[in-house]
């Protein structure tokens, strides 16, 4: 025995533990590639950058490779198991920074809920829900072209929350023609939270949480950073530019501004017509830290689209309607311009967000935030026949928001996170009637409690509430006052377990409650836009929604896989479904559409699987997969999400002659037929399936480093198709092909 | 550390106030003035003049509202005699305020470039021509009806509203008004 364990520690090759670290933050860098060249052997670096690697007796080469940094060679001498610490400087730190406030407040997350700069930066051409939609599970569910807003899971409007900044961005839950109005170019991240993480924020999004996480990194030297990009559909042009510094010791600012131009787009045979857009948004961040244990940050950020409406979806009527449908009528082939005629909207969104951090021991930190958000929208119909320059349809609303939140780091890896929010908001129109007037008030009050132990991490939320609603109409000449009270508790359990190093598994459960909002009571008349009269439900009743999902990690060597298995029981399910026979009118028959409420299961899967192949390319395969059954009639709810595949081969180079840190992408989106449709449910049946082909290309420089250039192009075979998820899709083909080009250069 | 527990309070609170009184410049204004639904059309008046009697007929479209809500108030089957001759002249209205009804005829013959009535009878015995002009193509708030034998069928009235499309046809462009109204001729 003695003899064999000698011989065995001589020929033994050592262990070496290692902590890899980035250069300036001193955290972890995940997923880094480490090899020892002398053994030929590698491994992959741990979320919290730790590794183990097989070395050798002797001196051993040791090779590090990492997105965003130079790869690193270091010659090691073992001669027994040894611990180290290895630092990389990075390049993208204001990124990084981002990434690592989110994950320490963050327990059961998994990698494909998340959106980094690199991602975001070369896409930013388009609306940012469409950005979205690279995450598997989350697709964009869009009223034409400019206009888009993200589905998680088949969830949709206010069941999906997004926060700007820690700040629920007021004014896209309504309908679904309101897009997401968040500028792309100043986001660093965009983080899916689902479960008890949620309900700091909102009890009422069954379909998750969007976190949209602006940069902001200042430091002594001033940074500045310049995006140009170009797109040839619709003669795109884009400019993003930012600085930051600190300006004392304690005070930093960082200013960024967008300005964005399109024209017409055109599909592989016609121009549409009126899709232009033009979009101007500027955010300013100061963040102020008098001392170690205060901070305070100011974020304000404003948002104006004025957005083209497909002119040929503000048809008259059914009769117009059915001609389209039936093809009777080809679209006009129309030409290019960058005007903005009517049909049109002018959309501004302000933001501003104070907050102050305190802490107040070590343990125990106390969080302020105020928000104020005023969002206001016009809607320009297709002709007016009087007042030629007064918006149809004029929408204000005002949100103030007011947040405490306590955090308590116990001993043994217990984490207490609760706290009050309070909102106040008022809307009001003029125009032609859509919404009434409304004001509203909310309290809600919530804990979170975490533990941590070995392998297993657990929480455990709940968040209970008041909702005031006063709603004013006016009716036959008389003020109606319809007063709504809600009150509801919303919870969330989920159990994290890391089985071994390669295999992590998380259960949730929760049950989520949400009111109807004003536009599912109160919507009444023709939604111009849609061509489309709408119906709301003022008897409708709270959604309770019971939800469960299992995930499943695996990471060893070459593979990737994560997999999230979910059922949504929807009691009171709301939506609008088409409803027969159509309403006449003096322009005409006109589709109808009215909000029911149904009992609705939601089940599906998720899958991100990423294979290393042999000389550096990487296999990603993206899987979503969703079922919807109607448990109260034997028919097919409307407008569910298809079956959805992405099969994308990548390959990146660190280093190929004067390039640095390239990567190549050849995508394959592959999108099924809706077959879960009753016939004559709908007043068009869902269109074909298709399949596109898209690719991407990043490089930066050896020689100039701050410089990267991005080029993209979608739907490379330029193909003809409709998407069930776009509501125009009655009227129009989707775009054609689109090439992308762009840089990005850094001070 | 105190000292700067208080500035932080303070800071934070006179900011809230500050974006308060900011506020207090847009009046949450609850509850609403009525709605000023200028661009509706609520009605479409037909008025006929018999060239040879003289008789003037009126027939109406009303759907006060507008799209949706309650279902029209009045819509009324065209009565005409056979044989005969008429004058026919269309009104759109908005009378949506009953203390302000609006002429929105007017409207339509300001923009007659972009605009066109069509008619279309349907087993009804009645020939329709247009007889005004906005110089090039023709216009149809003025036409003249023939009728033939006693039939019953309908006729429909469609007002397209055609920006930069007017070619003399009726598919481009937008309808504004399209109505079927029940025809007699006895």
């Amino acid at each position: 025995m003695m003899l064999f364990g000698l011989a065995k520690a001589y020929c033994q090759n050592y262990e070496l533990k290692g902590v890899l670290k980035d250069s300036i933050t001193k955290e972890g860098l995940a997923y880094a590639t480490v090899y020892n060249v002398t053994l030929k052997k590698g491994t992959q670096t741990n979320s919290d950058g730790s590794f183990i690697l097989e070395t050798s007796r002797g001196k051993n080469l040791i090779k590090i490779v990492h997105i965003g940094c130079d790869t690193k060679f270091l010659i090691f001498e073992i001669y027994k198991n040894t611990d180290t610490i290895i630092y990389m400087a990075h390049h993208q730190h204001e990124l990084e920074d981002v990434i690592i406030v989110a994950e320490k407040n963050k327990l059961i997350q998994l990698e494909k809920d998340r959106l980094k700069y690199d991602d975001i930066v070369v896409s930013g051409s388009k609306p940012i829900a469409s950005i979205l939609d690279k995450m598997p599970g989350v697709s964009s569910l869009k009223t034409g072209f400019t206009i888009a807003k993200p589905m998680i899971q088949g969830m949709y409007g206010s069941r999906v929350i997004v926060l700007n900044n820690g700040l629920k961005q007021e004014g896209q839950q309504w309908g679904q023609e309101h897009g997401l109005e968040i500028d792309p170019y100043n986001t660093g991240q965009i983080t899916l939270v689902k479960g008890a993480e949620a309900l700091r924020y909102t009890g009422d999004a069954i379909g998750g949480i969007l976190l949209i996480e602006p940069l902001y990194n200042a430091n002594d030297t001033l940074k500045m950073s310049l995006t140009t990009a170009f797109t040839d559909n619709g003669r795109q042009g884009n400019i993003s530019a930012s600085a930051e510094k600190l300006l004392t010791k304690t005070l930093g600012l960082r200013l960024q501004g967008t300005y964005k131009k399109a024209g017409n787009l055109n599909t592989p045979d016609y121009y549409l017509l009126n899709t232009g857009f033009e979009e101007l948004n500027g955010s300013l961040t100061m963040k102020w830290q008098p001392s170690k244990h205060s901070s305070f940050e100011v974020f304000s950020s404003i948002y104006n689209n004025k957005p083209g409406i497909l002119s040929t979806s503000h048809i008259g009527n059914l009769t117009d309607l059915q001609k389209i449908i039936n093809n009777e009528t080809v679209p006009e082939k129309g030409s290019f311009t960058y005007t903005i005629a009517r049909p049109y909207q002018q959309i501004n969104h302000f933001l501003n967000k104070a907050k102050w951090k305190c802490e107040l021991s070590p343990s125990l930190n106390l969080e302020a935030v105020y928000g104020f958000q005023i969002n206001k929208r016009k809607e320009f119909d297709s002709h007016n026949y009087f007042n030629k320059t007064t918006p149809s349809l004029d929408f204000s609303l005002l949100t103030h928001q007011l947040d405490f939140v306590l955090n308590k780091t116990f001993k043994k890896g217990l984490f207490l996170k609760t706290g009050l929010n309070a909102y106040y908001q008022t809307n009001t129109y003029i125009g032609r009637f859509f919404i009434p007037n409304y004001k509203k008030s909310e309290v809600y009050q919530f804990a979170l409690l975490r533990y941590k132990k070995n392998r297993h991490e657990l929480e455990l939320g709940y968040r209970a509430g008041v909702i005031n609603l006063d709603a004013y109409k006016w009716v036959n000449n008389t003020i109606v006052h319809y007063p709504f009270n809600y009150k509801g508790i919303s919870w969330q359990a989920g159990w994290l377990f890391k089985i071994n190093t390669d295999w992590q598994t998380a259960l949730q459960i929760g049950k989520v409650w949400r009111n109807p909002n004003i536009s599912e009571q109160f919507s009444e008349g023709l939604h111009h836009g849609a061509a489309a009269i709408e119906y709301g439900n003022k008897n409708l009743k709270p959604e309770n929604a019971i939800s469960v999902n299992g995930t499943l990690k695996y990471r060893h060597n070459k593979t990737l896989l994560e997999t999230e298995v979910f059922a949504k029981q929807v009691e009171n399910y709301i939506y609008l479904r088409p409803k027969f026979p159509p309403e006449l009118t003096i322009r005409g028959a006109f589709p109808a559409f009215e909000y029911v409420q149904t009992n609705a299961l939601f089940t599906g899967v998720d899958i991100l699987l990423n294979y290393l192949l042999p000389h550096k390319f990487v296999f990603i395969e993206k899987v979503s997969l969703l079922n919807v059954y109607d448990q109260k009639y034997p028919t097919y709810i409307n407008g569910i999400p298809p079956y959805r595949f992405n099969h994308s081969l990548q390959y990146k180079i660190s280093q190929f002659k004067w390039l640095s840190n390239s990567s190549i992408n050849l995508t394959v989106l592959q999108v099924l037929k809706q077959t879960r449709y009753t016939n004559g449910s709908d007043y068009m049946p869902p269109p074909k399936g298709y399949v596109l082909l898209n690719a991407a290309l990043t490089t930066n420089f050896s020689r100039y480093k701050n410089l990267l250039v991005f080029l993209s192009a979608d739907n490379i075979l330029n193909i003809s198709f409709r998407d069930y998820l776009n509501r125009f899709r009655y009227y129009a083909d989707e775009t054609g092909r689109m090439i992308n080009a762009g840089i990005n250069i850094k001070i | 550390m105190r000292k700067i527990l208080i500035k932080s309070i303070l800071i934070f609170s006179s900011l809230i106030a500050i974006t308060n009184s900011f506020e207090s410049c847009t009046d949450p204004a609850i509850p609403p003035a009525p709605t000023n639904e200028s661009e509706l059309i609520t009605t479409l008046k037909v008025e006929l003049t018999d060239t040879l009697t003289g008789q003037k007929l009126n027939y109406y479209f009303r759907d006060i509202d507008g799209e949706g809500g309650n279902a029209p108030s009045q819509w009324d089957t065209i009565k005409l005699s056979d044989s005969s001759f008429y004058n026919v002249s269309l009104k759109f209205l908005n009378e949506s305020n009953p203390n302000s009804i609006k002429n929105i005829t007017l409207e339509i013959d300001a923009e007659k470039n972009n605009h066109i009535i069509c008619f279309t009878p349907s087993v009804v015995n009645a020939i329709i021509l247009r007889t005004d002009t906005d110089g090039t193509y023709q216009i149809g708030i003025a036409s003249t009806w023939k009728t033939g034998k006693t039939s019953a069928g309908n006729i429909t009235i469609v007002l397209k509203h055609q920006p930069g499309l007017k070619n003399g046809g009726c598919d481009a462009g937008e309808t504004d008004v399209q109505v079927v109204f029940p025809a007699i001729i006895n």
